[in-house]
């Protein structure tokens, strides 16, 4: 009795840690925003004083019959060309560097440096500054977003890629923009609902140098002149694929270059004076091609900009060349062009077109457009003359970044109303600063001062505690949304590694027949010891300042003090373990040794990528290994029973073994309803199932008449359910058939927990009764998977059974190990994978006309994690009968069952660390957002899913209290 | 890429060498079986590798030609040198597999080596497939037949030295 306890509160502590490991991880890893339903509208300023001010400055707008709406349109049409990678040295132009002792890759775009020669006053280049990560799809959503990226981005839609966010392109669609798409069909998939005309080209063949480009090439310029366009944007991948094929500085990246130049000079030529020219690249590339980091190569890339309109006077005729080649040229100034975050264009590229800024935008405009030149800029900023037309610039540029600022303010009130993350104070004061400075702008707009002097100064000031606010902005949001706690992510892995070896040590000693199996240390030892390393870690805390909050502060330390005082009391000793790897019998050593080997290698493969896509075919492989090895050690048993067929017989338990591993890996199932001979064959394994089941008697067991009826009838109605729900006029059977099971089955169940069966019966009543409720939740090919898995792992057994010597041992280590890999084996089989689309979200109408989020979301759970439920209970009956061959020692069925599901505990829970602690090296990696962080979350999913069932199957096979209660 | 004519003149020539290197291997005097047997032996290997590559992975009708071309290697490396030395004895079989790991005479151990050699650098030639590398080799037999070949050879070469070490003074 108090053992049994022990070990169910063992389970209990372990899920505990589980959970509080898992939870600081992500605390710190799943950086969450949301994404607001919100738009910005022309009618609707971003503060009440906007338009107010609007007014003042521009009194005649709406009169001159513009339809801008915040701001006074500067050009009609912006011609964007994005180029993947286009890396700023790409653009940077040195004049003195020899055309020979050049890269591949430098000044190979001639055009752009002639204009920024030639037309100082209309054309800007910049450093263009990505957020991490650096990929085209990420790059393309903060580009139009204004957003920073985060790894969860809640929408209201899991299933589609479109964003859903306010954006740029809906922004300019939604204001009467016409526009015009060529390119990388990324953009399709993300925006396909406001674009008007397309000529979207397929991306994924990064060996594909040429036909993006060309594609592009061949359109554009008659797309240009057709004129029934206001944005055009034009993609290009050439240099992306140059990148990735080849490196950076090779000799195809010339011509590749050679070529955007051609395409450039063209454009430059064609566009019209109210056009706006915008080339830039959405992010950089490091020396071998490749992109994704954080490196400044990576995230610096170029913008370009040009338009043939000459501002309004230009004091300064190209004298950028001169003063900048004379710097370069005596390498005193490293480059003067200035770095601008991308997320800078949205606010910058809406207001010139006169369309409202998107609601979540957090970039802010960049001033040299709106004071008309960057000489000019830095001249006006630093100007202690100012004219007439210098302040009403400034004016003008003050208006535009007051818009900006209070969009963002307005974001952030907005999103923290839904959130609570932001800090109260803050807010309040940002809202406070800006506040003041709108009312001084709107009291200086409408009351000028005479004095150009005076009012320049103001205005000055205005500018610059705009900036200061938005500065203080993005510092709050970064970290929010961008930057991950890593001490928290630390000390999750601590947590798990922790319950880890707590785990290893309990198989250990059960294999080894240890005493002190489940024994709960002192309880002052273990509070002392918390306390000391809570006290270790208060002092690390304070001296290195590294943020710990309190909850986590006394998880990590309760939990380290447990482990200590577990290793004081058994640590286990060398010879523990190496009588844990052959305490079973000499021929498991090798097997035992191999599980090892290769679970470790497994484990160490998740660092890969390419690893983890390819799971399902990994862990066939594994298990086909192990199969094959007790196959090869039966050979053994030759000798014994040479005159028999007995180890032929065997040989085709190994080859359906084999075979049925090979035919479940991977998505078989092809879930199509109505499919005939499918259900045929389903309905003829339940049917014969069931009469395998009434004649069922293999634990001595008598299961209960009212059990075989109710699994009868449930079998049949699902029968019914399947051949009749095609009948239009009996669709109410498809509705009511799912209740009755759902009714039935748990009161079924709720008897059968509380009867006082022994415990194999309890849980052999309880698999029969719910089977009918699994098949259907499994669907159409249920009844095969639940065939496939029994056969499966009775065969498995089988194997085992005649390949094992001694009679009193312990279901061996290897065996349970195996079996855990085959739930992660059927888990793929069922057709799921690591993505949530993979989802059966067909299982959520089981009986339901519309969706019911809870009962949805349980049957999902429920189907998702079938293979889970149905493994677990087969280990429970291969361990019941590999106990029950001896009669003489009779452990009760718990402590038979909790080396192995300890062991389905170690395997899941050595996933999930292992998946952290990659996911925690591989943070600014490529793959993280696709590949590594789904499958973090989803081993998380399944630790803690098989901890639940453990706990149940547990709870069920307790000892019977009435037989203690007459002790 | 798919099994081309070249790959299959490779495996005929792979195989001649073997078959020509056993006596070498086995000494001259053991060369007298019945070569039937042999024969018989390696081809029905081909079918038994090829089902064992298909149940670890290997596709059923995809690149079916490089699956058989494996299987042919393995067959050659596996099943030849075990029918030829043994001969479809059950007690010799048995002597093998309950000895794998411990051959005494000179025979076992030079049809033990080779043959785990051949079995451990297959599988872990198995290993790079899946990576994204993008190399030619990692296209599916290959790796596993490099990794067979010099798994083979270092059991031959294992084998040679374990005997040269055992045999001094020990009757063959």
């Amino acid at each position: 009795m108090q053992k049994s306890h022990g070990a169910l509160l063992y389970v209990f502590w372990l899920t505990l840690l589980h959970i509080a490991g898992i939870y600081i991880f992500s605390s710190g890893f799943l950086l969450t925003r949301y994404e607001l339903p919100q738009r910005s509208t022309c009618d609707i300023a971003p503060s009440p004083l906007s338009f107010q001010i609007r007014d003042s400055i521009f009194p005649d707008l709406k009169a001159e019959g513009d339809d801008s709406c915040w701001f006074p349109k500067r050009f009609n049409k912006s011609v964007i060309m994005v180029i993947d990678a286009l890396r700023f040295d790409y653009v940077e132009m040195d004049p003195f560097v020899d055309e020979n002792s050049t890269r591949y890759n430098q000044n190979k775009l001639p055009s752009i440096y002639h204009i920024l020669r030639d037309r100082p006053s209309s054309s800007h280049l910049f450093r263009f500054i990505a957020d991490p990560p650096t990929v085209t799809m990420q790059r393309l959503k903060g580009m139009t977003t204004g957003g920073m990226p985060t790894f969860i981005d809640v929408s209201s839609n899991f299933a589609s890629t479109k964003i859903q966010e306010d954006n740029m392109i809906s922004q300019f669609s939604s204001n009467n923009k016409n526009i015009t798409f060529m390119g990388d069909d990324t953009w399709m998939s993300l925006y396909s609902d406001h674009i008007n005309v397309s000529f979207p080209f397929d991306s994924f063949n990064v060996y594909d140098l040429h036909t993006v480009d060309n594609g592009i090439i061949s359109n554009l310029i008659p797309q240009m002149v057709k004129n029934d366009w206001n944005v055009l944007i034009a993609h290009f991948l050439g240099v992306d694929h140059v990148g990735h094929r080849f490196q950076s500085n090779a000799p195809a990246m010339k011509e590749k270059l050679a070529q955007m130049d051609e395409v450039i000079q063209q454009v430059t030529s064609t566009i019209d004076s109210s056009t706006m020219l915008l080339i830039m690249g959405d992010h950089g590339a490091t020396d071998s091609g490749d992109h994704g980091g954080s490196s400044q190569q990576e995230v610096e890339s170029a913008l370009f900009t040009y338009s043939r309109t000459q501002s309004m006077n230009n004091p300064f005729p190209s004298s950028k060349d001169v003063t900048h080649a004379i710097s370069r040229h005596n390498s005193i100034v490293e480059s003067s062009y200035r770095s601008v975050p991308q997320v800078d264009l949205v606010p910058t590229l809406c207001l010139l077109m006169g369309v409202p800024i998107p609601f979540g935008n957090l970039g802010l405009i960049v001033p040299e457009y709106f004071l008309e030149s960057s000489e000019h800029a830095q001249y006006l900023m630093n100007s202690v003359n100012p004219t007439e037309s210098d302040v009403q610039r400034l004016i003008i540029t003050n208006y535009a970044l007051h818009l900006n600022i209070a969009q963002v303010i307005r974001y952030i009130e907005t999103y923290s109303k839904m959130s609570k993350s932001f800090s109260h104070e803050a807010i309040t004061k940002m809202k406070r600063d800006a506040t003041q400075n709108d009312q001084l702008l709107l009291h200086l707009t409408q009351s000028p001062d005479v004095d150009y002097v005076r009012a320049y100064q103001q205005h000055r000031k205005i500018f610059s505690s705009y900036r200061q606010i938005h500065t203080e902005i993005s510092t709050l949001c970064r970290e929010l949304w961008v930057t991950f706690d890593t001490n928290s992510m630390l000390m999750g892995c601590a947590v798990l590694f922790i319950a880890f070896i707590s785990v290893i040590q309990n198989i250990v000693a059960i294999h080894t027949h240890s005493s002190k199996v489940y024994n709960q240390p002192d309880v002052y030892a273990r509070l002392t010891s918390a306390v000391i390393i809570g006290g270790i870690l208060w002092i690390i805390k304070s001296t290195y300042h590294v943020q710990i909050t309190w909850p986590q502060h006394v998880v990590v330390s309760y939990s380290m003090s447990y482990v200590f005082c577990m290793l004081e009391f058994h640590w286990p000793s060398r010879s523990s373990v190496s009588s844990f790897i052959n305490n079973v019998s000499e021929n498991s050593v090798t097997k035992n040794v191999v599980i090892i080997v290769s679970l470790t290698l497994h484990l160490v493969g998740l660092c890969s990528n390419s690893y983890i896509e390819m799971e399902k075919h990994v862990i066939r492989f594994l298990i086909a290994s192990v199969a094959g090895l007790i196959c090869l050690s039966t050979l053994s048993d030759v000798r014994a029973q040479m005159d028999s067929w007995s180890p032929i017989y065997n040989w085709f338990g190994h080859c359906i073994v084999f075979a049925l591993t090979r035919l479940t890996s991977g998505g078989v199932y092809d879930l199509q309803e109505g499919n005939w001979t499918v259900m045929m064959m389903s309905v003829i394994t339940i049917i014969s199932g069931c009469v395998y089941i009434v004649r069922l008697d293999v634990t001595k067991e008598n299961i209960s008449f009212v059990d075989q009826i109710s699994f009868l009838t449930n079998a049949s109605l699902v029968i019914f359910m399947w051949i009749l729900s095609p009948l239009p006029s009996l669709q109410w059977i498809k509705l009511a058939v799912p209740w009755i099971l759902y009714v039935t089955c748990s009161l079924q169940s709720a008897r059968i927990i509380f009867s006082s069966s022994t415990p194999i019966g309890r849980i052999l009543r309880f698999t029969i009764v719910n089977l009918p409720l699994c098949v259907m939740i499994l669907g159409f090919w249920g009844p095969l998977h639940i065939l496939l898995v029994s056969l499966q792992t009775f065969f498995f057994y089988v194997q085992l059974q005649t390949n094992s010597s001694g009679r009193s041992e312990r279901f061996p280590f290897f065996a349970s190990a195996t079996v855990t890999l085959m739930m992660i084996s059927f888990y793929f089989s069922q057709g799921h994978d690591y993505q949530l689309s993979t989802f059966h979200w067909r299982v959520a109408f089981l009986g339901l006309n519309q969706l019911n989020l809870v009962i949805g979301a349980i049957l999902v759970v429920f189907e998702t994690f079938m293979s889970h439920y149905l493994l677990v209970l087969s280990l429970v009956f291969m361990v019941y009968f590999w106990s029950s061959r001896d009669y003489k020692h009779s452990n009760p069925l718990w402590e038979e069952l909790m080396g192995p599901l300890l062991t389905c505990i170690a395997v899941f829970n050595s996933r999930s660390l292992v998946t952290s602690i990659f996911v925690f090296g591989a943070r600014r990696h490529l793959m993280v957002w696709r590949v590594f962080a789904p499958k973090y979350i989803f081993d998380n999913i399944f630790l803690l899913v098989l901890d639940a069932l453990v706990i149940f199957i547990l709870l069920m096979v307790r000892p019977e209290f009435r037989k203690l209660r007459t002790k | 890429m798919k099994a081309r004519p070249t790959e299959a003149s490779f495996l005929l020539l792979l195989s001649s060498i073997v078959a020509f290197s056993l006596p070498y291997q086995f000494g001259w005097d053991l060369f007298q079986p019945d070569q039937t047997v042999t024969f018989v032996g390696t081809f029905v290997g081909i079918f038994v590798f090829h089902f064992i590559g298909i149940i670890y992975g290997a596709s059923c009708l995809d690149h079916f030609l490089n699956t058989l071309s494996w299987a042919c290697l393995h067959s050659i490396y596996i099943s030849l040198p075990l029918s030829f030395a043994h001969q479809f004895s059950s007690e010799a079989y048995y002597n093998i597999v309950h000895n794998f790991f411990r051959p005494t005479t000179h025979v076992e151990r030079s049809v033990s080596f080779p043959i785990i050699g051949a079995t451990i650098g297959s599988w872990i030639g198995a290993l790079p497939i899946p990576l994204d590398w993008d190399r030619p080799w990692q296209q599916w037999p290959i790796s596993c037949v490099i990794g067979c070949v010099v798994g083979h050879s270092c059991g031959v070469l294992i084998a040679i030295i374990a005997s040269r070490y055992k045999s001094q003074g020990m009757h063959l």
